[in-house]
């Protein structure tokens, strides 16, 4: 009898601790999708993300943010309409680390983040705006280079400081623009990937000369840097670094992605002065022309233009356009957006 | 390794293929034009231009272009600065963008060759604009290279050198059986179209006219105001003039994404790394989808597009990227 009841009582221990258990990770689960996206903070890769391709480097990757398509604040934009240029978040851009923003521009807006945690949001006019760049002290820049054919600049608060004419000197169409940037002695513009021409003053005036820069402004100030395909097939890219002060060639590099080249898809500086490079690879198949082994590489520079590291990371997967899909903050983490089923997701690579 | 701070630029590498050897002309052009323009009194604009730029150049072939020359064709210091210019050449007045306010109908095919259709020759620049420094004059019936284009300027190669001309004032060699005056035609009413409204289900418009319309909403529950306007398969139907010939501003309709991603009525899949002016790239997948004209291809491999965007943009003129899920296709006869 006592062997019973001693049998008993295991029993309903263990029938009592299965079910604290399985009550906590219930509870667990109905509170996970109360935590908005914007609010959780950087986690561990999540198993959706595709581990990279072929003779990948290990690349360590966390969850910058993550949120679901809708209107809501944390939320993202998309519009695939029948017909039409399917859209999603058209460009990212970052500043010290966990501090980045992203373009939502089909719910007419930009998003700034902290350490995950949604920050601020800014309403930009219309939800045509392509690409974004951080300022001083707090600004952001946002380019509406086919609609509205502006060049807006927002204080932290969100209110406009200015509307800039994106066509002028230097800009003959606002279809030519490829990149809007932002640093501490103004804004610029790029022209197909070329050159930059300065539209503003650091506080968004206007600038009359508009003036033209070898290149795109390096976050430390020391460089304008270009890049360009030198050979499609052999897979090969250079990267031209210009001493801003000077106006002279510091340095020129080439990328050797080991297949043929896609395009460039993204050029961008670290504050130590690093520059990254990176490159969508990818063969095509004779049969039905599809892009087969695509992958990302990208490849980072010292100062010198001394090459001083590797990614290999995940394609772009998704048919929505973009404008700047990539982004390096100040400390040289790689942001990359990864549009997805149930939302959009960033996420930051390091360099092993 | 380069140095920066000493102004000397050591290269990295010994590079040998004439991508770079134009990288690095066009840098050290590039410098001059800037270098000029930051002279006192705007010396470029000045009979001295031709002085001061032999000075720059002589400096910085001191300096910076001296590792140049590691390359394995030197480059020629003089060759840099024997244009044509006021002061160089008072009885030929090279033309240029300048002695015209029409835009070109047609640019130069890019990847093919083209001739210079100017009797007094045609200034190769810098850069695509008259702000930007000459290079040298290419004499009328030259020929060159187009690698590339920007709103009404080539980028050709011309003599060994890289640098951008008036397209106005180049006329493509349309290669052996490829249509290239099909090609144009179909450029010539992409270019017509844009800046008129995106219209889901419509495409006509009027060259002629400017009542673009306008499109509010979220298509296909968008609302159209105005007569002419198209959505991208209506607008790449008509610059195609698939399946026949037809009017601009009779408003036709007659395929979709679907219909151009996986059928080949009047065209066929070509290799993206191939696509040429007039191709299109298109993608259509769960029911959605987009097609576009391929221009040209930029220096990231992005494209220069004519396309219907979307309800809030319009027709438009634009570099974008296009993803593995776009494939490129080309109209018979082309």
């Amino acid at each position: 009898m006592r062997r019973l009841l001693l049998a008993l009582g295991g029993l309903a221990l263990v029938a009592l601790a299965a079910l604290l258990l399985g009550g906590r990770s219930r509870a667990l689960a109905r509170r996970a999708p109360r935590a908005t996206p914007a609010a959780r903070a950087p986690a561990a890769l999540a198993p959706a993300i595709a581990a990279p391709g072929r003779g990948a480097s290990p690349a360590s990757a966390a969850v910058a943010l993550r949120g679901a398509w809708g209107a809501r604040p944390g939320e993202f934009g998309r519009r695939r309409d029948p017909e039409s240029n399917p859209e999603a978040p058209m460009a990212l851009a970052a500043g010290a680390p966990g501090e980045l923003a992203v373009l939502d521009q089909v719910n007419r807006r930009v998003q700034r983040y902290r350490g995950g945690r949604l920050l601020a949001i800014l309403e930009v006019g219309g939800d045509t705006a392509a690409d974004l760049a951080l300022g001083p002290e707090g600004r952001t820049v946002v380019l509406d280079r086919l609609a509205d054919r502006t060049v807006q600049v927002y204080d932290p608060s969100g209110k406009l400081l200015s509307a800039l004419p994106l066509v002028g000197p230097g800009v003959d169409e606002g279809g030519d623009t490829t990149g809007v940037f932002a640093d501490d002695e103004g804004v610029y513009v790029e022209r197909q990937h070329g050159s930059s021409v300065r539209v503003a003053d650091v506080n968004g005036n206007a600038d009359p000369n508009r003036p033209e820069l070898l290149g795109r402004p390096s976050r430390d100030g020391r460089l304008l840097v270009q890049a360009e395909i030198a050979h499609r097939a052999a897979g090969e890219c250079l990267l031209r670094a210009t001493d801003r002060p000077s106006g002279r060639l510091a340095w020129v590099q080439r990328l050797r992605a080991g297949q043929p080249i896609v395009h460039i898809l993204m050029l961008d500086s670290d504050r130590r002065g690093n520059v990254y490079l990176a490159a969508d690879v990818g063969s095509e198949n004779g049969a039905d022309f599809a892009i087969v082994d695509e992958r990302v590489v990208v490849a980072r520079f010292g100062l010198d233009g001394t090459p001083s590291g590797r990614l290999e990371l995940p394609p772009w997967p998704a048919a929505e356009e973009t404008l700047r899909p990539m982004a390096v903050d100040d400390e040289g983490g790689v942001l990359v957006m990864v549009p997805q089923e149930g939302g959009l997701q960033v996420l930051r690579y390091l360099f092993p | 390794m380069g140095v920066s701070t000493s102004g000397e630029c050591n290269l990295p590498t010994r590079v040998r293929t004439p991508a770079y050897r134009n990288l690095l002309l066009m840098h050290d052009l590039d410098l001059l034009s800037s270098l000029a323009h930051r002279l006192p009194g705007s010396a470029a604009r000045t009979g001295g231009r031709a002085m001061m730029r032999s000075w720059l150049a002589l400096g910085l072939l001191a300096g910076c272009m001296g590792d140049v020359g590691a390359v394995d064709q030197p480059l020629d210091p003089g060759a840099l600065f024997d244009q044509t210019d006021e002061s160089d050449s008072p009885e030929t007045i090279p033309i240029d963008e300048e002695e015209t306010g029409d835009p070109p109908l047609a640019y130069a095919l890019v990847g093919h060759k083209a001739r210079v259709t100017a009797q007094s020759g045609l200034h190769l620049r810098t850069g695509p604009s008259t702000s930007y420094a000459i290079i040298l004059t290419m004499p009328d019936g030259a020929e060159v290279n187009v690698i590339g284009v920007s709103g009404g300027w080539n980028k050709v190669t011309y003599a060994g050198r890289t640098g951008w001309a008036s397209a106005t004032y180049l006329h493509t060699e349309a290669p052996t059986g490829a249509g290239g005056t099909a090609v144009d035609a179909a450029i010539m009413r992409a270019q017509s179209g844009v800046r008129f409204s995106y219209h889901w289900g419509g495409g006509c418009w009027d060259p002629g006219s400017t009542a673009y319309g306008a499109c509010y909403g979220n298509c296909p529950n968008c609302t159209h105001a105005g007569r002419w306007g198209a959505d991208c398969s209506g607008y790449l139907a008509k610059v195609w003039q698939v399946p026949g010939s037809i009017a601009l501003t009779t408003c036709s309709h007659p395929y979709s994404t679907y219909n151009f991603r996986y059928t080949r009525a009047h065209w066929s899949p070509v290799a993206r790394s191939s696509a040429r002016r007039g191709d299109a790239l298109v993608h259509h997948e769960n029911g959605a989808g987009h097609i576009f004209l391929f221009e040209s291809g930029d220096g990231w491999g992005w494209m220069r597009a004519y396309e219907a965007k979307g309800c809030s943009y319009g027709i438009q003129h634009d570099t974008r990227m296009a993803s593995r899920n776009y494939i490129a296709i080309r109209r018979n006869g082309f």
